[in-house]
């Protein structure tokens, strides 16, 4: 079924999910995604799939990880502060080792901050907010179309490897109305959850599971010590870095500077880029589309190659920090920040032209 | 010798072990409490369709050896919302029940107890009360009862300064999801066969599709007490009684 | 009148006492000389012969200690 339709980044993501065979969405009013909670409010009853508004979003992460442990495809979908609360269960999600999407539609932070946008939970997102050292695979969409692929994407990835995956969106990205054609992507096949609890009596041999986040006491059949999930998990991960990668490239031959953005300062980033070049400037880009596992390599022989390279990003320097272990000191390295918004309150974004003034002390 | 004998009674038929070794304090009575629930579920032939959703709690050990599908510890307080995602994705037919502590249920999961209630979930709280938080070692909890010493009100519970206890039962009795409420003991076998009583009752709830249903267990906690264990169950029966009454609290057949 | 045969196992008796506080016939007590490894006195069926295999103190016993068997009556079937 293809359609094309006009919608914007948040209601992306609920068709991308109906078309992931999603079966449930447990979610929490906060802004800038609220037309995400409605959507699935109004689409997944009359589907029979589930939809509950939970009481918060401690709440909402646990019906996530109940929904997970039954084996189900299960969404929820926050903004930054909603996005704190979800924290300790997150971290027992990595450890039990359940899959679920968890979509986070970025504003200023920190503490209540704006109802806006921002760029600001990447470092959280990626780092993984929680105690504990699991991490998450992270998807950083930059249009309404993105967001209903990546999706899709998610909830493959997430079953692929038994984790967390997060949908790093913003309030630019989640409110901005552009059209996407809606379409199911094909995925390999993956095995049968097996792990997942039903009751036993519904397995053949009647032989029941167990799951838990305490294998230093309780051992299971996947990690029957602790120290065995310490070691699956970094197997787990080092899999992920291999194999996960995933990233676009502009006009990288001949540019003698690279941008590297995300989400909605990706947007904002072409643009100066195509600026630049219209005026003679050689500038290219990359745009990681996985921010963990980041394109580290992809960004190292950019700066190998001599290229100077400029960082957009609507925080202090969050993704800075990534490109920084990337490229080390071997080139000259600057970053557009939220200092740089163009008006002080709330409605404040990085315009193309603040980036392209940048780029010209840069290389003119 | 074995041949001219017939076992009565004897270890429960959904207890099983596991590869490490897991014991609790002398006389606590978590062990009666999982036997209980083990007894009723294989009363109401429920193990095939069973979850059982651990909290932090050290009862959470009777979930790793139940015969039964379970999960845990699930975050601190969080057992009712894990319990209601996974009774609402999953086949109708399919029976959830949690097992919680007091210190677990009432201080950080009341948001997830009371509004699982509130709800009408068809779920099945388990919560055993020891009036304390008894996995660290005997701290002060919501449900500790004016006077009593704990760790953390060393001097003995005040109202002044620590308020009163909460009782769970009449809490969640008093929301109008709640299809059966009831506070049971373990301290007698007559207190035994009650308790298992409220138990069923409250799983037919669930399996009636009416609404929520809740059971408070008190049990005996002899380390974190400071007694010993036969002098816990009179302990129950002449003080923690008269905070907590035992009894049926609620009990309907429509909301 | 049925003869009951109560079995304790000693690697997980802790020596609670709710066995001996609720067998209506006295037939348990709490052993003065036999210790678990862990050095907890356990508990002992001391007077089999009031023993009617009630089973309560399977049901009061929280660490699963115990197993009661009615013993049938010699010659009979």
């Amino acid at each position: 079924m293809e359609d094309m339709v006009f919608i914007d980044g948040n209601e992306a993501i609920g068709w991308g999910a109906l078309a992931a065979d999603c079966d449930g969405f447990f979610g929490y009013p906060i802004t800038p995604q609220n037309n995400i909670t409605e959507w699935f409010a109004a689409e997944f009853p009359k589907r029979n799939k589930v939809f509950v508004q939970t009481s918060s979003e401690t709440a909402s992460i646990n019906w996530l990880y109940g929904g997970a442990s039954a084996g189900k495809r299960v969404i929820t979908s926050t903004s930054s502060p909603g996005w704190s609360l979800m924290q300790e269960t997150l971290s027992h999600i990595g450890n039990t080792e359940v899959p679920c999407v968890i979509v986070l539609v970025q504003r200023g932070g920190p503490g209540q901050g704006t109802t806006r946008h921002g760029q600001m939970d990447y470092s959280s997102a990626t780092v993984g907010g929680g105690h504990g050292g699991y991490r998450n695979i992270v998807l950083a969409p930059y249009s309404a179309q993105e967001a209903h692929d990546l999706v899709q994407l998610a909830f493959h990835l997430a079953d692929k490897y038994r984790n967390a995956v997060i949908v790093l969106s913003d309030g630019i990205v989640g409110t901005t109305m552009e059209t996407v054609e809606l379409k199911k992507l094909e995925f390999e096949p993956l095995p049968e959850k097996d792990w997942a609890l039903k009751g036993k009596g519904k397995r053949e041999d009647r032989t029941r599971r167990i799951l838990t986040s305490a294998q230093g006491a309780v051992p299971s059949l996947r990690n029957p010590s602790y120290l065995a999930l310490q070691k699956t998990l970094s197997e787990k991960h080092q899999q992920i870095i291999k194999e996960e990668v995933r990233f676009d490239t502009y006009n990288l031959e001949d540019s003698d500077l690279v941008l590297v953005a995300y989400g909605y300062s990706a947007r904002v980033a072409l643009e100066a880029m195509h600026q630049a070049r219209e005026m003679g400037l050689k500038a290219g880009m990359i745009r990681p589309i996985t921010v963990w596992p980041f394109p580290y390599d992809p960004v190292k022989l950019q700066a190998k190659q001599g290229k100077k390279i400029l960082v957009v990003e609507d925080s202090l320097g969050q993704m800075l920090l990534d490109v920084e272990l990337a490229c080390g000191d071997r080139t000259e390295m600057e970053l557009v920040s939220c200092l740089e918004r163009h008006e002080p309150m709330e409605g404040g974004v990085i315009f193309p032209e603040v980036v392209l003034e940048k780029m010209k002390t840069m290389i003119q | 010798m074995t041949e001219n004998r017939d076992l009565v009674a004897g270890t429960p038929g959904l207890k099983i072990n596991l590869p490490v070794p897991l014991a609790f304090c002398q006389g606590c009575q978590h062990g009666s409490s999982a036997r209980a629930i083990w007894e009723s579920l294989e009363d109401l032939e429920l193990e095939d369709r069973l979850i059982w959703v651990g909290g932090v709690t050290c009862g959470t050990v009777s979930a790793f050896i139940s015969d039964v599908d379970a999960i845990g510890p699930v975050p601190h307080g969080r057992a009712p919302d894990i319990a209601s995602a996974m009774k609402r994705v999953l086949d109708k037919d399919t029976v959830i029940i949690t097992y919680q502590g007091d210190g677990d249920a009432v201080a950080i999961g009341t948001e997830s107890l009371v509004q699982a209630a509130a709800r009408a979930e068809r779920i099945t709280v388990i919560m055993v009360n020891n009036a304390n938080y008894g996995t660290t070692g005997g701290q002060m909890a919501p449900t500790t009862i004016i006077g009593q010493r704990t760790t953390t009100s060393p001097g003995g519970r005040g109202s002044n300064r620590e308020g009163f206890p909460i009782n769970a039962a009449e809490l969640v009795a008093g929301l109008r999801g709640t299809a059966y409420s009831a506070r049971g003991a373990l301290t007698s076998p007559a207190n035994y066969n009650k308790t298992k009583k409220y138990i069923k009752k409250a799983l037919q709830k669930q399996i009636d599709d009416i609404g929520f249903s809740f059971v408070e267990i008190l049990s005996a906690c002899p380390p974190n007490w400071g007694m010993a264990p036969v002098e816990c169950l009179k302990w129950i029966d002449n003080n923690l009684v008269n905070q907590y009454p035992l009894g049926e609290f609620k009990d309907v057949d429509t909301l | 009148m049925v003869r009951g045969d109560v079995i304790i196992d000693s690697d997980s008796c802790l020596g609670c006492g709710y066995c001996v506080e609720f067998c209506p016939k006295e037939s348990l007590r709490i052993s003065t000389d036999s210790y678990t490894s862990q050095g907890i006195l356990v508990a002992e069926f001391s007077d089999p012969e009031p023993c009617n295999a009630c089973g309560l103190c399977v049901w009061m016993c929280p660490h699963f200690a115990i197993e009661v068997y009615t013993m049938r009556e010699e010659g009979g079937d």
